[in-house]
């Protein structure tokens, strides 16, 4: 048995791997980070545990059960009055690819609130079937919508180098669902957008959650050089790539002085409205056509949650080679945080498809990208951390550590 | 508020699915309350005992609160009780689970493990998974497993099981893995099962709705 101490941890995670008392979830757990700043040489924060080994996440779930959600949708119908739009245009916007978030937050604003909401979609990578069926169910059940589909070469190279880079390949989908919003909302002069849950839910720090109001540092930018897509420069993407800047316009931020001069507000729904993912995805069913994928997702047990990208698969095997944390993880977490699983349940469930390779759209997405699937797997080999990872006597990587308890080093 | 109301405590002492154990008796329109306050638990007309975790920390909990002494004056007294998984494992005279001791002792048997192995055939233990359970030594026409067919599948999570020296009492039993347990028990006014109705569909809150409907509940 190796000294933990003398192992290596790369993007700056603690060397010492813990896990809450309270759900599955590990202290390896990176905060949410700007994402056009990430480059190779970025350090991670990582979730906060307190005394007792509880995670944020969890305390955050604690507070949410104390909330009064009376309260807080008077505020919100405070904030709906004061945007609120008699005219025919629309007062409010709803970014969504048609998944169960979107379609329940742009459902209760238009039909419970009765505010007019344009929804856009900056789509995924790649739809799968049942991705886009949704889509189109969402906006056939009542809404107008704006689609933007990106210069499809330079998606491709993005997503690529992203995940030569930074073994991200989710980081152009992520620009986009961050990106594109306030775009659109300030050339229609729309003052409000509205996401749904804030990421603190899953582990910012407290404070974060405290506020309706994302912060403008995740979707601004003052100056251009210190923007990074796939974690190369703009400079760089220009000169040795040979980018053209106006190709790769439609995945930078909004400038700050132009989102100021629009005043837009971007605020989490799920600030004012209790967020429960399940109770969300009943609310889309009978609301929206949404339906589940009939399949299990690979890598989970769920069959409801981020089924629109054949490339979400592939996201949740990177943070499980990067952090030690699979799909399976994050969304038993969040079902022990939400009173649907026991924390027992929780760790059986890791146990049996924690890391599971997703091999169902794998090939789909190696194809998209050009990528030789046995590169793709070396570069995995490179973005292991010693700290997490070691050989077994046969050869094969293992977990040190994990919830389970039956890790290398455990 | 109308007097003839009936009440049902959930009896809440730290340890439990305490969250859908609620929403099952909701969905069936029992009156219930998540309590642990003893007045509130000696006025009711029925009791739900459920939990999750470890029998020895279950127990001191109960006691700490005085909860072991007024449940089984209640239960003695004739008033109906449901207990669930844990739930059904503190009614039981003892445990053998490490470190643990006395239950309360309503049902006379014994609280056991799973064994590691069967003839060379590793058992996974916890038991988490849908498994079915078939009738035993009780019809269940006139019991709350009246919507069930035989051989019914439900959700079981758990690594100790009873074992009734009265085999009388056992409503049902469940195979895993060659091990044949009692996967619930009827006898009086006590009622329990090893599995989670409230986590097993439809034919789960069926048990929830005919038990409250066999004790004048709703």
């Amino acid at each position: 048995m190796s000294n933990k101490n003398d192992l290596e941890a790369y993007f700056g995670l603690p060397n010492d791997v813990r896990f809450c008392t309270k759900c599955v979830m590990s202290n390896q757990r990176p905060t949410s980070a700007i994402e056009f700043k990430h480059t190779k040489e970025s350090k991670k924060t990582t979730m906060h545990f307190d005394e007792d080994g509880v995670c944020d996440a969890c305390r955050t779930a604690e507070i949410k059960d104390g909330i009064d959600w009376g309260m807080r949708e008077e505020e919100l119908i405070k904030l709906l009055d004061k945007h609120r739009k008699n005219d025919g245009s629309y007062d409010c916007l709803v970014p969504g690819s048609g998944g169960k978030d979107s379609a329940y937050q742009a459902h209760v604003l238009k039909y419970k609130y009765n505010m007019n909401p344009l929804t856009v979609t900056w789509p995924p990578i790649l739809y799968t079937d049942y991705g886009l069926q949704n889509w189109k169910n969402w906006l056939d059940s009542g809404f107008d919508n704006i689609s933007f589909y990106r210069n499809g070469k330079v998606m491709k190279l993005l997503t690529k180098l992203s995940i030569e880079n930074l073994l991200h390949p989710f980081q152009t989908f992520i620009l986009g669902q961050k990106n594109f919003a306030p775009k659109i909302a300030a050339q229609y002069g729309i003052n409000l957008i509205f996401y749904g849950e804030n990421e603190a839910e899953y582990g910012n720090p407290l404070a974060d959650n405290m506020s309706s109001l994302r912060d403008k540092s995740y979707f601004s930018f003052e100056n251009l050089d210190e923007i990074y897509l796939a974690g190369v420069s703009i400079k760089e993407l220009m000169e040795n790539y040979g980018v053209r800047l106006s190709d790769l316009m439609a995945f930078l931020p909004t400038k700050i002085e132009d989102l100021d001069k629009a005043n837009i507000e971007v605020h989490y729904l799920g600030y004012y409205l209790k967020w429960t993912p399940q109770e969300v995805y009943y609310y889309a069913v009978e609301n929206t056509g949404f339906k589940a994928r009939p399949h299990r997702t690979q890598g989970t047990f769920s069959k409801y949650s981020g089924i629109d990208d054949k490339i979400d698969d592939l996201h949740f095997y990177t943070t499980y080679i990067k952090f030690g944390i699979g799909r399976t993880t994050y969304d038993a977490s969040q079902e022990i945080r939400n009173k649907h699983l026991t924390r027992e349940e929780g760790v059986a469930l890791v146990k049996r498809f924690d890391g599971e390779f997703p091999d169902r759209y794998f090939n789909d997405v190696m194809e998209y990208i050009g990528m030789e699937p046995e590169y793709f797997h070396e570069l995995c080999d490179k973005f292991r951390s010693p700290h997490l990872w070691g050989k077994d006597m046969f050869g094969n990587w293992k977990l040190r550590h994990n919830v389970v308890g039956n890790g290398l080093d455990d | 508020m109308n007097s003839n109301i009936r009440k049902v405590s959930i009896i809440d002492y730290q340890l439990g699915n305490l969250y859908s154990v609620k929403q099952a008796c909701d969905a069936v329109g029992m009156n219930v309350l998540i309590t642990s306050d003893l007045d509130e638990i000696l006025n009711a007309d029925a009791l739900i005992l459920p939990g999750v975790g470890a029998f020895n920390e279950a127990m001191n909990n109960l006691k700490k609160n005085g909860l072991d002494t007024a449940i089984q004056n209640k239960v003695n007294s004739g008033v109906p009780i449901f207990g669930i998984c844990l739930g059904q494992q503190l009614l039981f005279t003892e445990s053998e689970e490490f470190g643990a001791g006395k239950g309360l002792d309503l049902i006379p048997g014994v609280i056991k493990r799973f064994p590691e192995a069967i003839d060379e055939l590793n058992i996974k233990v916890p038991h988490i998974t849908w498994n079915t359970v078939f009738k035993y030594n009780q019809d269940w026409k006139n019991t709350a497993f009246r919507e069930l067919e035989n051989n019914e599948f439900m959700y079981f999570i758990h690594s100790y099981y009873a074992e009734p020296n009265d085999e009388a009492c056992i409503l049902s039993m469940t195979n895993y893995s060659g091990v044949e347990f009692c996967s619930s028990v009827k006898i009086n006014n006590i009622f329990a099962t090893q599995f989670h109705p409230e986590k097993s569909a439809s034919k789960g809150i069926s048990i929830y709705k005919n038990w409250a409907v066999n004790n004048n509940l709703l």
